[in-house]
């Protein structure tokens, strides 16, 4: 008869990322439920962090909305005391240090960072809930990421970086084709996993700016 | 002079209602085997003898123009406009190194404001931020200690200038910022009061501006590209030689237009404008 008080919840969803030559597709569902509920069926999980970088975050959203926060906050301080904006990858590493920080009390939250790098090329960074980070070329994470990732590997995974000749290890596919892909891969994960549905925001950013796409799911 | 008795320390009022610290100049001589200057500028002097600096607003823009001081001709010039929220921004003129200080601080707590509020702060709260910071600084004044501070100063072998707490700041701020209630500038003086303006100029030789800021009023319909000639032509009042896109600065926001500083560029063709028509 023990009562059970859990400073977390798991409100669902799903995220993913994939990175071209030079563009990065950042897409998420906006379903948020708990437990056998849905809260609401339009719910933002991305959010722009500079104008080259986007953050998604999967799990337990208050967590994620503080995090995003904090570290917008510390994006406009890095502003002002650098004269520039902050680059995609040393914004990777800030989120690294400052989930690593709660390692005794973590973020509920299973995070990606999408955005051009300083070359701008894609890139793409995926974390666990305590900060450990590595840059891939797509990635997936929340409750659709079991259904999501085989499919993700399956079109997408190229020849190891430590193969010789050297190859690009960006993803061959072509902006649109990529777009199409992160649909197709929500349509199927929306069927079998109850919390991924409502309906998918896709985020797209290239040398021509942020734009946003949407795609209905199912409602059940 | 009162002076000398009434200039001990920061928290004596003279019986003309002045604080001398906060107004005058003030030295220290402690001569021990080393011989120690410590030279306390007079705080609103400071800003009297700073680069000039004007701000004047039309129904939906606000420009702060300052005339920036370099040490020499193969130096760069001090920066003293900066942002402090996309649509605030800050000019100060006086002693630059506490201004950056000061700017550092109403980054901060904007950023801070935003985070627990999730909106920016009113510029008139910022403004009284500066006066606070100004205040704070001038009641929790440890002088009375002085001597033992400068015997340690001096075991330490060095003289700081500053401590929090220890002396005024010796800047004067303009505040432009704009939000939903319109356009508006603040001055702030380094004993803490605060002044709201149609426009104003600070800094030295400002009285030949606000001379000219009186005698020609903005039309508040007034163009953007007017506001700033307007502007310029009042700095170039305070400026003994002409003014050029070296020596001066120019910032604006707007209603709808985020903090901007111009680049020297499109400053010199608006200069060239303030020369060719007279």
């Amino acid at each position: 008869m023990r009562q059970n008080w859990s400073p977390y919840d798991n409100n669902g969803g799903t995220v993913l990322a994939v990175a071209g030559e030079d563009y990065v597709v950042c897409a998420a569902d906006t379903r948020m439920s708990t437990g056998y509920s849905v809260l609401t069926r339009d719910y933002k999980k991305i959010e722009k962090m500079t104008e080259k970088c986007v953050m998604a975050s999967a799990g337990f959203m208050a967590d994620a909305v503080t995090l995003k926060k904090t570290l917008k906050a510390r994006c406009v301080s890095y502003e002002f005391q650098n004269n520039k904006e902050m680059g995609c990858v040393s914004f990777a590493q800030m989120l690294s240090n400052t989930l690593y920080y709660r390692r005794f009390f973590p973020y509920y939250t299973f995070n990606i960072v999408a955005g051009l790098d300083k070359e701008g090329k894609g890139a793409v960074f995926t974390y666990d809930a305590v900060g450990s980070y590595e840059r891939t070329n797509y990635s997936c994470q929340g409750s659709g990421q079991g259904l999501i990732m085989p499919v993700l590997d399956n079109q997408l995974k190229t020849v190891s970086p430590l193969v010789l000749p050297a190859q690009s290890s960006a993803t061959p596919l072509s902006e649109s084709e990529a777009v199409d892909l992160v649909k197709d891969c929500f349509a199927t994960a929306g069927e079998r996993d109850i919390y991924t549905g409502d309906s998918v925001e896709i985020w797209i950013i290239n040398k021509d700016g942020l734009r946003k796409e949407y795609q209905d799911l199912k409602l059940d | 002079m009162f002076r000398n008795q009434y200039d001990q320390d920061i928290l004596t009022w003279s019986p003309h209602g002045r604080l001398h610290q906060v107004e005058c100049k003030f030295k220290i001589y402690f001569s021990l085997s080393f011989s120690i200057c410590h030279h306390f500028v007079d705080a609103m002097e400071a800003v009297k003898q700073g680069g000039a600096s004007v701000g004047c607003k039309n129904k939906d823009h606000a420009v702060l123009v300052t005339l920036n001081r370099s040490a020499s001709e193969l130096s760069s010039s001090q920066r003293k406009l900066f942002k402090v929220d996309d649509f605030v921004g800050i000019a100060v003129s006086g002693l630059t190194a506490d201004g950056t200080a000061l700017v550092k601080m109403l980054r901060s707590e904007n950023i801070s404001h935003k985070f627990t509020f999730g909106s920016h702060v009113d510029i008139s709260r910022l403004a009284l931020k500066v006066a606070d910071n100004s205040q704070v600084r001038i009641i929790f004044d440890f002088n009375r200690s002085f001597i033992v501070y400068y015997l340690l100063s001096i075991l330490l072998l060095q003289v700081s200038t500053q401590r929090a707490g220890a002396r005024p700041s010796g800047v004067g701020t303009l505040i432009a910022g704009c939000d939903e209630s319109g356009c508006h500038i603040f001055q702030t003086c380094p004993s803490g009061s605060i002044y709201e303006h149609e426009a104003i100029a600070i800094g030295a030789r400002s009285q030949a501006s606000k001379t000219f800021l009186e005698n020609n009023q903005i039309v508040q319909a007034s163009s953007l590209n007017e506001l700033i000639v307007f502007a310029l032509r009042a700095l170039s009042e305070a400026s003994v030689e002409p003014i050029s896109e070296l020596t001066c600065s120019v910032a604006l926001v707007g209603i709808n237009t985020p903090f901007k500083l111009l680049d020297t560029h499109s400053l010199s063709r608006l200069i060239a404008q303030i020369y060719q028509e007279v």
